[in-house]
């Protein structure tokens, strides 16, 4: 039996699990799709080893689930930044990495040749100059050693720091607002390095309404904004999280939105052939491959650009093109002025308007309302009236609010009925 | 069509430099340079940097295994680094710049600097391709309310406040509270907090009366008028940790799910940042969920939980549910 190796060769192997443990947490072994038992036992203790303090195990008649809890108001940084810090590597990698840092760190360029003499002569160790030049072009891709060509051969020194590392003062107000980016910007997986650099951790920002999970999806992330920097076509597996089937789609990577309220990002991809926008899960998006330039881009980009002010969220409806929907809720102004700023904020580009004294409306115009059935719900207990020209959004949330009295309202008549027989 | 050739410059984020073995095996270098080790201290310097099992791969390998060209025995029991420099840090990788370079136009990053500072950097980063840009997300459903982190006064408040948090020195403020009430308050400030939905800062800190610890205090940034430190001392024993460990939360939110609607996932999504704990209910094919949460997102979990309709059923605690009952059956009044 292979030993247990704590760390991974391919961060797609994690990903998954990671996810199904954050997320849900109620699965037990058998429960983990087509994988062996043998799998989801390493892939458990590798998740285990790197969120200690964050696992937590319940025994049900069906076996044992694990799942990871935390609350994000108590976390500083990022718990699953660990996965991305957990990638395999050989014993000579590792050696070849401080041997380099250690010999250059005197500013003297070397050739490959050199390098290989120092490296025996120095710590005894005999490695092969292929391996070393290997290794020093990958590094130079890194960026983290720069050649010269040396009569016909190139040497090698470590790249220059950056001038502002130079300034203490200036580099402690980088390292600040590294702290803060680190949680809340793209790629933050990206600043914690930074930080694991300096051997600093944040101290000084807490979160609110942070979403941990969607760190798993920057790999395929930086895949798809490259594409969308050279103003390429994407080719990709999408895979469906309720059957999880797959299909394999080309489009044109034009935008990523972002929900703030869930975290969920969401990959806003042009089809030429269908001709229409649409918006994918970024976690359903799996090996993405940067094709083609299109030189239609920039046509795409404005009009996906143009049709933005009608998006409530990411859904560029169906058939009918534009939906229109009128709520008039009842706020009593004198003590619910909160009610109108979250009226106000929360609009979209909707209009906010006063009918008659405690009495509001709401109207706004969208490619498909049926994704604001959710906000509308969040009302519930103020809702007058309803207008929609989408007649079956209407019906659904009339039946999810006669749906929701007979839950709460008919519940409390049977109790009360209890306590008065 | 065809796929693109990888060019030098595709970064990637998994990568072993940035791995935590060998941030592990790093601070064991640097550390055993200025005072020998011994197999103790180095356990717990790798406890530290990475995994829980990771100490007893890393140690034995350094010590007796093929890494130990990286250490020298310094005595029977202890080591040193056998490499002849104390610093092991790697210069900046292209993507770490290039992920700052980004940053630049991120008008919330922008707030730490001075604008000749922002000049410098910019400077600096002149040459190197930003990892992203902003306009390349959309963020469609954050607060239009959000701070305004281009006001010099806010500016001014924000530096004030991370230089009072960073030193642990108290904090004069002049606060305008929700009914435009003003006030001057000392308060000990232990965190800045933000919220990406409301794009806003909060203060959290304890007020201070007369060098007594006070009550805990949350203050929007947008709404200090402006701060000084003080040259007060801070009181003795006092825990900077303090407005994190919210001692009395209450019951935690019990919730049905109904097998319907996608609402499992949907729900485990959108509550994603509660501390929750589910249960798969086989007689029903539902599942239970407790939703822990602070009192003071009481409300807002509330509505966000009405938000999801009848496919999800409150079942308690009591109080909540009141308040659940209270608002559908207005809401059946207003309505049918």
């Amino acid at each position: 039996m292979a030993e247990f190796q704590e760390l991974i060769k391919s961060f797609d192997r994690i990903r998954d699990y990671m996810r199904q443990f954050f997320l849900y947490g109620f699965k037990v072994r058998g429960e983990y799709g087509e994988k062996s038992g043998r799998t989801y036992d390493n892939e458990r203790r590798r998740i285990e080893n790197y969120l200690s303090g964050y696992i937590h195990s319940d025994y049900t008649s069906k076996g044992k689930q694990v799942s990871i809890r935390m609350d994000s108001k108590q976390i500083l940084s990022n718990p699953l930044y660990a996965a991305w810090k957990s990638k395999s590597f050989t014993d000579r990698d590792l050696l070849l990495h401080f041997f380099l840092l250690d010999l250059l760190s005197d500013g003297n360029p070397r050739t490959v040749p050199e390098l290989c003499d120092d490296i025996s002569l120095r710590y005894g160790e005999t490695l092969d100059a292929q391996i070393i030049r290997l290794k020093c072009r990958e590094y130079e891709s890194l960026g983290i050693l720069r050649s010269e060509k040396r009569g016909k051969s190139l040497s090698y020194q470590l790249a220059e720091p950056l001038n502002l590392e130079k300034d203490t003062q200036l580099w402690n107000v980088i390292q600040n607002a590294v702290k803060f980016s680190s949680e809340t910007a793209p790629f933050g997986v990206v600043g914690s390095t930074i930080l694991d650099r300096e051997f600093l951790s944040n101290d000084l920002f807490c979160w609110k309404h942070y979403f941990c999970v969607h760190t798993l999806e920057d790999e395929v992330l930086l895949t798809i904004l490259s594409a969308m920097r050279e103003h390429r076509f994407l080719s990709f597996e999408n895979r469906s999280s309720r059957s999880g089937k797959s299909v394999q789609l080309t489009g044109l990577p034009l935008q990523i939105f972002v929900s703030a309220q869930t975290g969920r990002r969401y990959l806003c991809v042009y089809f030429p052939p269908k001709r229409r926008f649409n918006c994918l899960r970024l976690d359903c998006i799996f090996n993405p491959r940067v094709l083609e330039i299109c030189p239609e881009y920039e046509f795409h980009r404005e009009n996906l650009r143009r049709n933005l002010p009608y998006c409530w969220g990411v859904s560029f409806g169906g058939r009918s093109r534009m939906e229109t929907l009128c709520m008039t809720l009842y706020i009593d102004e004198a003590g619910e002025g909160h009610i109108i700023n979250r009226l106000r904020r929360e609009r979209r580009g909707g209009e906010v308007q006063q009918v008659r004294e405690n009495v509001w409306l709401y109207m706004g115009t969208f490619f498909d309302t049926n994704e604001m059935l959710p906000w509308i719900k969040s009302f519930t207990g103020r809702i007058l009236d309803l207008q929609c020209s989408n007649q079956a959004v209407l019906d659904k949330v009339t039946a999810d609010l006669k749906a929701m009295y007979q839950m709460y309202g008919e519940e409390e008549k049977d109790e009360r009925k209890e306590n008065n027989g | 069509m065809n796929a693109k050739k990888t060019t030098a410059e595709t970064f990637t984020l998994f990568e072993e430099i940035y791995g935590s073995y060998f941030q592990a095996v790093r601070r064991i270098l640097e550390q055993s340079f200025h005072t020998p080790l011994t197999l103790q201290d180095m356990y717990r310097l790798v406890r530290a940097c990475a995994f829980e099992e990771s100490a007893s791969v890393i140690v034995p390998k350094l010590t007796k295994g093929p890494w130990s060209a990286l250490l020298k025995r310094d005595g029977e029991k202890t080591w040193k680094s056998a490499l002849r420099t104390s610093s092991l840090k790697m210069p900046l990788t292209s993507l770490q710049k290039s992920w700052l370079k980004a940053l630049l136009n991120d008008v919330r990053f922008r707030l730490f600097f001075t604008e000749e500072q922002l000049t410098r950097l910019s400077e600096e980063l002149k040459e190197i391709p930003a990892l992203y840009r902003q306009e390349d997300f959309r963020c469609f459903d954050q607060y239009a309310d959000g701070d305004s982190y281009e006001d010099p006064a806010y500016r001014t408040v924000f530096r004030t406040i991370l230089q009072a948090i960073s030193s642990r020195k108290p904090l004069f403020t002049a606060y305008s509270g929700k009914k435009g009430r003003h006030m001057t308050l000392e308060i000990l400030p232990c965190r800045l907090q933000y919220s990406q939905k409301d794009d806003k800062f909060r203060l959290l800190g304890i007020s201070v009366h007369h060098g007594r610890i006070g009550a805990p205090m949350i203050l929007n940034l947008a709404r200090i008028e402006g701060c000084h430190l003080s040259r007060n001392p801070v009181p003795a024993g006092f825990d900077w940790n303090t407005p994190f460990l919210s001692e009395n939360r209450p019951e935690p939110v019990q919730i049905r799910i109904a097998n319907e609607r996608n609402a499992l996932e949907r729900c485990m999504l959108h509550f994603a940042n509660y501390e929750k704990r589910t249960v798969y209910d086989p007689d029903t094919d539902t599942w239970l969920c407790s939703l822990y949460y602070d009192p003071s997102d009481e409300t807002e979990l509330l509505i966000e939980l009405l938000s999801f309709g009848p496919v999800i059923r409150i079942l308690g605690p009591e109080n909540f549910l009141k308040q659940v009952r209270e608002r559908v059956k207005r809401q059946y009044e207003l309505f049918f």
